[in-house]
């Protein structure tokens, strides 16, 4: 039962009572709308607001009812367009002239330096080369610029921003490693919805890594990999942080698996840690089966002639589903031919692909720029408000 | 050998006597307590009036889990419930709706207050704005006229 639940109800002549619920009714009742109606009534009343935008429990009933929703059959994307300014678009279909919802990156930087990272119905847009981080929640189409980290001391440093979200507290963080310079690095941490600004946290160790874009965080800890100058020239570790706790740590992989000639991603691969490398003459998937022992397996890709050369160039394995499937996307689309995603199940040993409806070849369109893709196939309505 | 029904009188809050089987109550976790705690034949009730303790009774009536012979549970099937369901909140004005929820809350009769706060659901989704769900659920809003403006524009496609 829900507690002290009291209500007044004065009535009018006409007997039409004004409703006094308390707050766990109304909370139990706004439970039962739609999120874009509930994006709506956050005009209702600052109550309401309050309940749709910030109350966790019911933030957290939104997103597990999303959750409980069958997978889509196909993905949401995010276009990232960088002419005439950069702005990016979220949907599930391409446009290559949007019209219906483009987001501005409020302070882009002056190059395509562009990253997206998406956790559980937030997306975090960083650039390595402004320091600028953008929040964008594509249920409420609310953009939150990150302020600036007040450390830096001057802007030409590099940084990498890493996103993710801890299901024990219930906290989304941001990450951001600032290159200083060959020999230092500072650390900073943005907790979404508790403060306003970066804190400073202790770093890995007295050596400087230089961390590559890409990440990805599995169950509150973001897994990244870094160079470092090592004896024998440079090389490649693989570092996790855990949000809860803000510590670092070195991760134990097979000798080989990184390296910083060839291309490879962290993936989310079931709930568990995976890396998909290319290399000269084959692709695979190594696969940390246990967290805790850190223990690896290797799983090379069937592709009978290596699908970079069938996909064309500007296509790479950038992620997998929730189904297992592992998928490329086009990192670079300039609208000459059709765009797709395409998918390798390594169970079955199957491949398909998935046209993504919009991007269609189209000759008579010079290609003055290209389009970056990135897919969502684990994306959930969250009417957080920031 | 045929199984006598326990009956259980329930008295609204204004005297109004309600007999039913043992197992309508079962339904309402706080008289099952009750009725566990405390056997007495009657059961009176001061939170819930006669009016609103008939329609608890007539809805538990038709969701409680029916005993067969040979012990098999049963109850209507899912797609008559929701029929009968529909109906039973179709006609039925806010107030009613309103009174219900505080007694499926006071009763804990969470499938009740499911399908009435749904029905309160259904009645904000049909109001054309906000200002008409203020109107309709008698909300004041506490919103200066800058600060509504603010959140209106944040919202703006939400209402296309």
């Amino acid at each position: 039962m829900l507690s002290c639940c009291k209500k007044t109800v004065t009535r009018d002549e006409e007997g039409r009572g004004d409703l006094c619920l308390c707050l766990d009714i109304i909370v139990e009742i706004l439970k039962k709308l739609p999120a874009k109606s509930l994006v709506r009534f956050r005009s209702v009343s600052k109550q309401w607001s309050t309940i749709i935008g910030s109350r966790r429990d019911f933030i957290e009933s939104i997103v597990a009812r999303s959750l409980r929703q069958p997978p889509l059959e196909l993905p949401i994307f995010i276009f990232h367009h960088c002419v005439p300014e950069a702005f990016f678009t979220v949907s599930p279909v391409f446009s290559p002239t949007p019209t219906d919802h483009v987001v501005t990156i409020p302070r882009p930087s002056p190059r395509n330096s562009f990253h997206y990272q998406y956790s559980r119905g937030l997306i975090c847009c960083s650039s390595s080369e402004s320091h600028l981080v953008t929040i964008y929640n594509p249920t409420t189409r609310q953009l939150f610029p990150l302020p600036e980290i007040q450390a830096l001391a001057t802007r030409s440093e590099l940084s990498s921003c890493f996103f993710g979200y801890d299901p024990i507290t219930n906290q989304y963080k941001v990450l951001s490693i600032v290159v200083v310079n060959d020999d230092e690095q500072s650390y900073h941490v943005f907790t979404l919805g508790c403060q306003q600004s970066w804190r400073k946290v202790k770093g890995i160790d007295e050596e400087s890594y230089f961390p590559n874009d890409y990440s990805v965080c599995i169950d509150g800890t973001i897994y990244y990999h870094a160079n470092y100058n090592a004896k024998r020239g440079v090389e490649t570790m693989l570092l996790s942080f855990d949000i809860r706790s803000e510590r670092f740590d070195r991760v134990l992989f097979p000798q080989g698996l990184l390296t910083p000639m060839f291309n490879q991603r962290l993936v989310n691969y079931l709930g568990k840690l995976g890396c998909i490398i290319c290399n000269h003459s084959n692709t695979s998937i190594w696969i940390m089966n246990d967290a805790k022992k850190q223990e690896w397996s290797r799983t090379i890709l069937c592709l009978p002639n290596y699908p970079v050369m069938m996909l064309g160039a500007g296509v790479a394995f950038s992620g997998a589903t929730p189904a297992g499937e592992i998928y490329a996307t086009q990192c670079r689309y300039v609208f000459e031919k059709s765009l797709y995603v395409y998918y390798y199940d390594m169970n079955q040993n199957s491949f398909r692909r998935v046209h993504i409806q919009g991007g269609v070849r189209n000759k008579t369109k010079k290609p003055r720029y290209w389009v970056q893709v990135f897919a969502i196939h684990d994306h959930v309505e969250n009417t957080m408000w920031l | 050998m045929e199984n006598e029904k326990k009956m259980i009188t329930l008295k609204s809050s204004d005297d109004v006597t309600f007999e039913v089987e043992e197992a309508v109550v079962l339904e309402s976790q706080f008289l099952s307590h009750l009725v566990q705690d405390c056997p007495a034949p009657e059961h009176k009730i001061k939170e819930v009036t006669g009016k609103i303790l008939s329609k608890v009774v007539e809805y538990c009536e038709k969701h409680v889990v029916v005993v067969v012979d040979g012990g098999d549970s049963s109850s209507s099937s899912g797609d008559d419930l929701k029929k009968w369901d529909d109906k039973f909140i179709k006609e039925m004005d806010l107030s009613t709706v309103y009174d219900l929820i505080a007694a499926a809350n006071y009763l804990n009769i969470q499938a009740l207050l499911d399908l009435m706060c749904q029905r309160v659901a259904d009645v904000i989704t049909a109001c054309k704005d906000h200002k008409e769900i203020r109107e309709t659920l008698g909300i004041v809003s506490d919103y200066t006229a800058e600060e509504e403006a603010e959140v209106l524009k944040e919202n703006e496609w939400a209402f296309d």
